[in-house]
């Protein structure tokens, strides 16, 4: 898994390529609650290079969804249609704005 | 791992630890191009795999002692069977509540997707337990 974070006007966006599973998702979680906590409250998720994601990388979505609840936002997008169709079957299409692209999630955040 | 016109047969033995995981992807993508299954199918048993075998690793024994995880695979006509075996406590997860899919973030718990998604994705699912050990059989139509 690769992470890569970037900044674009009051939006962090976190580029995830490869694999999410139960071996690496704790640096996933780490990183993920420490730039909410450093104070970024708008959150872009592009999951394109993404091939592989399992339930302990949903756990991770999840808890920085309820972190995000009140005071932020969090959208993803460009997701592949594996990814989709984990995330589909697990309800979380209902707890996240997805976009087809980077551009739309940009928009939604803005 | 034999080979028959009707059906093929591979096995695997892994510790109880999460390093296993990397064992199991590489033992898939061998297994998928010798059985000429599709990377959607391989992905499926990739998936479901390692969130039983999470499940045993992080929660059957009890002790520290090492202990062996045996994963059997059949491959029929139009289907593949996976048994997993393990001597960890008794646990039949097919007992499981499903988690409520319908509730906002808040409302929803961290964690218990694993064996969900197990159910989801196979075309069925069932345990047994006999001679001391948990037996979980999962079989997906290709």
């Amino acid at each position: 898994m690769e992470i890569n974070l970037s900044k674009s006007d009051a939006v962090q966006i976190a580029a995830i390529r490869g694999r999410i599973d139960a071996n690496n998702s704790k640096e996933l979680e780490v990183a993920l609650t420490q730039t909410i906590e450093a104070g970024n409250q708008k959150i872009l998720i592009d999951l394109s290079g993404l091939d592989y994601i399992s339930s302990s990388g949903l756990r991770v979505f999840l808890l920085v969804a309820k972190m995000l609840e009140k005071n932020g936002m969090i959208a993803i997008c460009s997701m592949q249609p594996q990814v989709e169709q984990i995330f589909t079957i697990s309800g979380f299409n209902n707890i996240f704005k997805i976009f087809g692209n980077r551009e739309a999630a940009m928009q939604h955040l803005a | 791992m034999t080979m028959s016109e009707q059906s093929a047969e591979a096995h695997l033995v892994l510790p109880n630890q999460l390093t296993g995981l990397e064992t199991i992807t590489q033992f898939l993508d061998d297994l998928a191009m010798q059985w000429n299954l599709s990377a959607t199918t391989a992905m499926t048993l990739n998936l479901v795999l390692e969130e039983a075998f999470t499940n045993v690793v992080q929660y059957a024994y009890t002790d520290d002692l090492p202990h062996e995880i045996g994963l059997r695979f059949t491959k029929q006509e139009n289907t593949i069977a996976i048994e997993l075996s393990d001597d960890g406590t008794p646990y039949d997860p097919t007992q499981k509540e499903d988690p409520d899919t319908t509730l906002s973030a808040s409302e929803r718990a961290i964690g218990g997707l694993g064996i969900f998604l197990i159910r989801q994705m196979m075309d069925s699912v069932h345990y047994e337990r006999k001679d001391g050990k948990n037996h979980l059989y999962m079989q997906k139509r290709i």
